[in-house]
Formats: C-alpha cells, sequence, structure tokens
C-alpha cells in the first residue's frame, strides 16, 4: 500500500512536470502565432476599415473596399487573377501530376532513379536567387545560342519576348517546385506496407494498377495537404516574378501575390489601407474556397475501409 | 536527459527572442572600432550610383574640424560611422524601421517625404537649416541656397524643414563627344552645304540645337525629333550604333527617357500634371491621322484626369516608338535580360576605341560614377591608356530635341529618384552634433569637396570654382554648363491625391498604358506591334475612375 502512495505520488509530480514541459514548449509558438499571424491579421482588418490623412489613421467604414471593388473592375486587375488562377492550375494538375509521377519512379527504384532524386531535388537545394540567375542566363544567352548554332535562328532569349515569358516562368515554378514535393510523396510511398504491394503482384496487378489502386490511395492524405496548401496559397504565390525582374515584372504577368508584395513595397502609407482591403477581400474568397476543397477531398478520398 | 534536452529548447527559444524589439546594429561591419573618447554619430548612405566615398570624405573633414570640440560630458570630438548599405538605407523600405534604427542620418533617395514627417519620424531641422552658415564663412542659410521648387515642397505648411537633397539627378542620353567628332555627326549651322545638314569638318559651325541660341551647350545636337531621326540614320549609314542601353534594366532607364522627353515638352508647367492646378493647351481631344488635336482646359484636383490626356505624353511615346520600329537600338543588349547597366557602360566607354562605336547611351547623370566604381573606366585604361581613362574620354548628356510643334527654347530637366538627407527623431538626444553635422554637409566647403569627389551636381545651389571646373571631366564640365543653361524642375507635390498616390505617380508607374491597360512598359508593347497612339489613348484616366480613386481627397 505504502509503495502504491508512494507511486501516486510519483505519478502526480512526473504528470505535472510533464504539464509545465508541454507549457514552456507551447508558450513561444503560441505566443508567436498570437502575434504574428492572429495581431497582425487583425492589425489588416482594421487597417482596411480605415484612410490615412496627415499622420493620423481615421475609420471611414467599407470605403476601401467600395474602391477595390471599383478597381478589380479594370481589366490588368482581372488579368492578375487570371494569371493567379492559371499559375495555380498549372501548378495542380500539370506539376502536382508529374509530381506523383517523378515520386513513384524513385520509391520503384527504376533506372537513373538516384540521379534523378538529385537533380529534381537540386532547385531546392540553391537558392532561389542563385537559381534564376542560372536560368535566367540559360534562356537569354544559352537557348538563343543553342537556336542559332544548331538551326540559324535568331531570336531574343525566352523571358524578354512577351510571348515566351509567361510559358517559361511556368517552366520554371514546375521544375523547381518538383523538389519539396518529391520528397514528401517518397516519403509518403516508403511507408506503404510492402506486403500489399507483394499482395497486389500476387494477384497480376501491373506498375499502372499498383499506382493507381495502391500507390495513391495510401498516398492520399500527404496529397490532399498539398492541394489544400496550395489552393491557400492561390493568391499569395508571386510566380517568382521578383526573383527574375525585381519590381519591374511586366504588368501582363503579374500575379496577385506579385501585385500586393510590390505594392506594399512602393506604397505611401496612405495607400495601406485600401491594400489591407483587397487582402481582406482576396481572403474572403481563398478562405472558404480552401475549407470547401479540404472537405470534398477528405469525402470522396479512400475509406480506411 | 528529457531535463537536459528541455533546458537546452528552452535556451534556443529564448535565444530567438533576442530578436525582438532593440534596436538595429551594424551586422555588416563588426570590424567598426568605436572610440570611446569620442562623441558617435551613425550615418547609413545608400550605396549605389554615386557611391558613399564622398560622405566618408566628408565625415573625415568634420571630425577634424571639431576634433576639440566636447558635444558629450567626459568626451571631445566626435567619431561619424558611415555605413554604405544598398538596401537598409533606401527610402522605399526605411520608413518600415527608421522609428527603431540606431541610425541618427540617412543618405537615402525615393523617399515619401511626407509620410516621414507625419509620421513623426524626422528631425525637425528648421533652426538648423534657416540659420546663415557664419561658422564657415558664410552669410547664406542652407534655405537661402535650396532651389525654389524644392523648397517650396520639402517646406511644410506651419515652414518646417526635415530634410535637404544632397545631390541631383537626370537621367536622359548620354552621347559619345568623341564618336560624334570623329563620324562628324553634329549638324551644320549651314543646312545647304550638301551633306544633308552634317558638319563636312569640326571647324564648321555648328547649328543652335534645341534651344536656338548658338554658343551654348547643345550646338549641333539634334533640335527635333526628325533631326534626332535623321541623326540616328547617318549613325547607322556610318557605321555607328546608335542606341544602347541596359537590358536588364530596359523598363527603368525607357521609363525615364520617356519622363524626360515628357517633362521637356511640357517646360516647367510640367508639375502641372502632379499638382493637378492650372491652365493647359495641350489636353488631346482626338486624332487627325496621327496628329493630336489639342485643347485647352483647367487643372483641378477634381479634373486631374486631364493631365493623363496631355500631348507630351503621346510625343515621349512617338519617339520611343520611332527607335524601337527603325531598329536605332543595339541588338546587342538591350532586349537581353542579363546584359547590366555596367556592361552597357563598359560597351559604351570602350566601343569608340575598338571600333564597335555606340552613339548613344540611355542612362543617368550618375552612369560616370557607376563606371567608375565597377572598374569600366580603368579597365578601359589599361587596355587603351590614357585615350581610355576617365580624363581621357569625353561624353555628354544631350539636351533633348523638341516635339513637333514646338518652338526652340532651353531643355526641361525632371529631377529623378528624390535623393534626401534625413535624421532620425528618435536621435534627440544627439541634436546638437547632427545640427553641426548637416549645417556642415551644406557649406559651400563640403559642396566643394563633393564636386572634388564625384563631379556631380549638388542638390542645392553652388557654383563651383575655376580650379575645380578645370579638373573636372569632359562629361563633369558638360553637365554643370548643362544645368546653367537648361530648366530642372523637381517633380514631387504636397498635394493630397499626389501624396496619396505617390507610388501611382512615380516614373516606374506612371506610363501605364496600351490597350486595356495591359502594358507599363511602352517599349515592350511597341516590340509587340502597339502603335503610340494605342499605348497613349490607353493610359487615358477616365472622369469615373478619377472621382472613384481620389475623391475622398479632393476638397469641395
Amino acid at each position: 500500500m505504502r509503495k502504491i502512495r508512494i507511486g501516486n505520488a510519483s505519478c502526480g509530480k512526473r504528470s505535472l512536470n510533464a504539464k509545465v514541459f508541454y507549457c514552456v514548449m507551447l508558450a513561444f509558438p503560441v505566443l508567436q502565432f498570437l502575434i504574428c499571424y492572429l495581431g497582425v491579421n487583425l492589425n489588416s482588418i482594421l487597417l482596411s476599415l480605415k484612410r490615412y490623412d496627415a499622420g493620423v489613421y481615421q475609420y471611414v467604414g467599407l470605403t476601401n473596399f467600395k474602391m477595390v471593388l471599383d478597381e478589380l473592375q479594370m481589366p490588368y486587375m482581372k488579368n492578375m487573377i487570371i494569371n493567379s488562377l492559371t499559375v495555380y492550375g498549372v501548378n495542380l494538375f500539370v506539376g502536382l501530376s508529374f509530381c506523383v509521377v517523378f515520386s513513384y519512379y524513385i520509391y520503384k527504384k527504376s533506372v537513373g532513379h538516384e540521379f534523378f532524386k538529385f537533380i529534381l531535388f537540386l532547385p531546392s537545394i540553391i537558392s532561389a536567387i542563385v537559381m534564376a540567375i542560372l536560368f535566367k542566363y540559360f534562356t537569354e544567352r544559352g537557348v538563343p545560342a543553342m537556336l542559332e548554332g544548331i538551326f540559324g535562328i535568331t531570336r531574343t532569349g525566352l523571358l524578354g519576348d512577351s510571348q515566351t515569358r509567361f510559358p517559361t516562368l511556368l517552366f520554371y515554378m514546375i521544375f523547381t517546385g518538383f523538389g519539396a514535393n518529391i520528397l514528401l510523396f517518397s516519403g509518403a510511398m516508403s511507408g506503404i506496407n510492402e506486403s500489399l504491394v507483394d499482395a497486389a503482384k500476387i494477384d497480376g496487378a501491373n506498375s499502372f494498377q499498383e499506382f493507381f489502386h495502391i500507390t495513391i490511395p495510401m498516398i492520399y492524405p500527404t496529397l490532399t495537404t498539398l492541394i489544400v496548401v496550395s489552393t491557400a496559397g492561390i493568391f499569395i504565390n508571386q510566380f517568382s516574378l521578383f526573383n527574375f525582374f525585381g519590381t519591374s515584372a511586366a504588368i501582363s504577368d503579374y500575379t496577385v501575390g506579385y501585385y500586393f508584395y510590390k505594392s506594399s513595397k512602393a506604397a505611401t502609407l496612405a495607400e495601406y489601407p485600401r491594400l489591407a482591403a483587397m487582402g481582406v477581400l482576396f481572403t474572403l474568397v481563398s478562405a472558404p474556397v480552401t475549407l470547401l476543397l479540404k472537405r470534398v477531398l477528405e469525402k470522396i478520398g479512400p475509406s480506411d475501409t | 536527459m528529457k531535463r537536459i534536452i528541455a533546458a537546452v529548447l528552452a535556451f534556443a527559444c529564448v535565444i530567438v527572442l533576442t530578436a525582438c524589439g532593440g534596436r538595429v546594429s551594424n551586422v555588416n561591419n563588426p570590424q567598426e572600432q568605436i572610440d570611446t573618447t569620442k562623441s558617435q554619430i551613425i550615418v547609413e548612405v545608400f550605396d549605389a550610383g554615386y557611391g558613399s566615398a564622398w560622405v566618408s570624405s566628408l565625415a573625415e573633414a568634420f571630425e577634424q574640424k571639431y576634433a576639440d570640440k566636447v558635444f558629450e560630458e567626459g568626451k571631445m570630438g566626435v567619431q561619424v560611422l558611415v555605413r554604405p548599405n544598398i538596401t537598409t538605407a533606401n527610402g522605399e523600405s526605411l520608413i518600415s524601421y527608421i522609428n527603431k534604427s540606431e541610425t541618427d542620418v540617412y543618405v537615402t533617395q525615393a523617399v515619401a517625404y511626407y509620410d516621414f514627417v507625419n509620421s513623426g519620424y524626422l528631425m525637425d531641422l528648421t533652426e538648423a537649416y534657416t540659420t546663415p552658415l557664419t561658422e564657415y564663412g558664410e552669410n547664406k542659410s542652407v534655405l537661402d541656397k535650396m532651389y525654389e521648387d524644392t523648397k517650396e515642397y520639402l517646406l511644410t505648411d506651419d515652414g518646417k524643414l526635415y530634410g535637404v537633397p544632397p545631390l541631383q539627378s537626370y537621367e536622359g542620353i548620354i552621347y559619345d563627344v568623341d564618336v560624334f567628332e570623329s563620324y562628324l555627326l553634329y549638324f551644320a549651322a549651314d543646312v545647304d552645304n550638301g551633306n544633308d545638314g552634317f558638319i563636312l569638318s569640326m571647324e564648321d559651325s555648328l547649328a543652335a540645337g534645341p534651344d536656338g541660341v548658338q554658343g551654348t551647350v547643345d550646338d549641333g545636337l539634334p533640335a527635333t525629333y526628325d533631326d534626332f531621326y535623321r541623326l540616328c540614320e547617318r549613325m547607322q549609314q556610318v557605321g555607328v550604333e546608335p542606341i544602347l542601353w541596359s537590358g536588364e534594366y530596359s523598363k527603368l532607364q525607357t521609363l525615364y527617357l520617356l519622363t524626360a522627353l515628357r517633362a521637356n515638352y511640357s517646360g516647367t508647367d510640367f508639375i502641372n500634371s502632379f499638382s493637378f492646378e492650372g491652365n493647359v493647351d495641350d489636353v488631346v481631344t482626338g486624332f487627325n491621322g496621327n496628329e493630336p488635336i489639342l485643347t485647352e482646359a483647367t487643372l483641378t484636383p477634381a479634373t486631374g484626369y486631364l493631365s493623363t490626356k496631355q500631348a507630351g505624353w503621346y510625343y515621349a511615346l512617338e519617339f520611343v516608338e520611332r527607335i524601337i520600329d527603325s531598329k536605332y537600338y543595339s541588338s546587342k543588349g538591350c532586349f537581353d535580360l542579363t546584359y547590366s547597366h555596367t556592361n552597357a557602360q563598359r560597351d559604351f566607354i570602350e566601343g569608340y576605341l575598338k571600333n564597335e562605336p555606340y552613339g548613344m547611351l540611355v542612362d543617368g547623370t550618375w552612369w560616370e560614377n557607376e563606371a567608375t566604381k565597377s572598374g569600366a573606366f580603368a579597365k578601359s585604361e589599361t587596355t587603351y591608356g590614357e585615350a581610355g581613362s576617365k580624363n581621357g574620354r569625353r561624353f555628354g548628356l544631350m539636351p533633348l530635341p523638341k516635339a513637333p510643334g514646338q518652338d526652340a527654347s532651353p531643355a526641361t530637366i525632371p529631377l529623378v529618384t528624390d535623393p534626401m538627407v534625413v535624421v532620425n527623431a528618435n536621435s534627440e538626444s544627439k541634436r546638437e552634433i547632427l545640427e553641426h553635422f548637416v549645417r556642415y554637409m551644406f557649406c559651400d566647403e563640403s559642396l566643394r569637396r563633393f564636386t572634388q569627389e564625384t563631379g556631380m551636381l549638388t542638390g542645392i545651389e553652388y557654383t563651383p570654382s575655376e580650379e575645380d571646373y578645370a579638373n573636372m571631366s569632359y562629361y563633369q564640365k558638360q553637365l554643370w554648363q548643362l544645368r546653367a543653361e537648361s530648366n530642372p524642375v523637381f517633380i514631387s507635390n504636397k498635394g493630397s491625391i499626389y501624396s496619396y498616390a505617390y507610388s501611382t505617380f512615380r516614373i516606374d508607374a506612371a506610363w501605364v498604358g496600351g490597350p486595356n491597360g495591359m502594358y507599363d512598359n511602352p517599349v515592350s508593347a511597341f516590340k509587340d506591334g502597339i502603335s503610340a497612339r494605342e499605348y497613349f489613348e490607353g493610359m487615358a484616366v477616365s472622369e469615373e475612375a478619377w472621382l472613384g480613386k481620389y475623391s475622398s481627397y479632393i476638397e469641395n
């Protein structure tokens, strides 16, 4: 009995210590969340309701929102939104698809899988600015030189030509987006129970059937997470425009994310409320869409049974 | 074990907290030695274009001058810590952290001045700038030496002054005097000399140029747009590449050129396009072929949208359209995104010497300092001797030609980049030293030093001595002469609409146009086959859109 009492006292003290430990560990990230996420966003919402005049911010209700809604009718604004959706769509249907396929190839340890893993992950290791500079030299000097040397065609670089610039940037986005995603998918695929795969092989399943009926369902949670995160970032994605062009990207290539960054950088204090209102409006669109998509993906996904 | 890990993690978290609050310290130069026997002030310099060497020289001279002065009890003299920085000293970013910074003085640019003033981030230096500089043997104050339009913008409504520009920057076309002389590219006074209006030898009398007056700095240069096109064609005939610019910065540099052309069209009335007041007579109501039909109008904050329809924008676009359509630009690098401004400067300097001459370079007045800093002149001198050196080569800033229908007159040149010297309001405890520093910065002794170091134009009135003038490069001399013969115009305004939408009216944002406003780079639009007229028509802002955006800033 005495031993049990001592055991209870020890358990109680350990439980308290554990609680203290968890609280201390969580205190800083929670504080950071409260200040750097909640506080900042709350401040943005309040800012969207104000107007700046001679050093003072005054509440003006929904005036900024009305101004933003008018501004969104402008052709360049509509084009910006279309660009953001295009970038999202290409990233999702092309980029993510290729990611899954390449991850599967690496997971199956097919011919040259180590080499492909290295090449596809390289852009994630190299600094983004360095990567952009390398790519810029390739497209502006390498490609024209190759075209002239091999086919005798003289042309400007791909990024300097308004016809080829956007598709070139899409290619860059897909290529440099592989690294981290492949790591995630490969990790998820490695967690697939080997006995499941063996059983499928015994039943006569080929690689394609294994991919669609075993691999995809098993990595579905990872796929869902990436799709949801990508959707949440529709209006944040700068499309690497700043890396290539600084604040001088062509207006026809703007995405919403790039527009926000460029505008905020150059804005006067008086322009912040308008930008804040625009940010709130885009959030009011992207947030419910993201949550809805998450719900739909969870519903249509494979069940555990 | 768990406790040790917990302790280490907790310690790591606490360490991270040190990034919060506090003041920014000099992470760029940990070798900086603080002399504890002296008072310190910290000066951050936007280290581009004109560089920061002149500030270091100024700092050294200031330290020597006040070596025996006691500003703080227990200390004698001042140590000026000069910190060149291209990131933190940029006006655009500065507003975010100046109130947390330990830096006392900023020599910066791209400053939305009234944002800083209204936020209380700048030290009020009215007394320092309005008291005559008698301690330096002068009877004028810094304010007395400022240009009128700069003074008008920078003085607040209650007569306070928080910043002064240390220098003036122009952007436009730099021409190679050596190329012009060697290939006889100047226009002759005798237009019927049988050489299509160009001189036959350097002994010929030169045409009067855009200002219509002989004996000035623009003699022999193209007076009209048509003259300019003829000049480019002549260059192509004699094997000179007419125009070069950096492909990496083609948008910014050509926008600066367009703004210079725009200002040159309107003259000093150009400022009406930003103040939205005054009578104008060049609002385009339609076109007769490619000729704009003009009408008069009165600009007010409510009718400010009419400023987007002024003919100056159109003629500037037409000028650049012709350069693109006729391929007067160099195919080497003008649209190569990897062709930097220093590459262009290097090729421009060396081109004449290696028989691949360029006639003109689109850049800013700071280009010579940049080329010096990048080693382009040094390399040229090493390769070609004295003829390739900074003092051996001859360049000039071209007063821009007049648009169709314009009369000859002195050039109007817009001041760009908004350079400014400001003092941090947080440095109140060092007010006495800082007032001495800024007064010393703008006394004639320092202006002389600045001129000697950079050869560039001071931000306030100053006349270089004959000795200093004689020691300047040809380009620097030409620049000073051009300023004396032209009308520089300060294109900022403290009206409520301009202050609110400063980023919209800036040079790199004011040229949005083309079909549906889908271009912000006219050069790119022209390459895509858009005409100047289409581009101009796309720039126009409707009354509805104008009022929708600015009605809250229009006083009834």
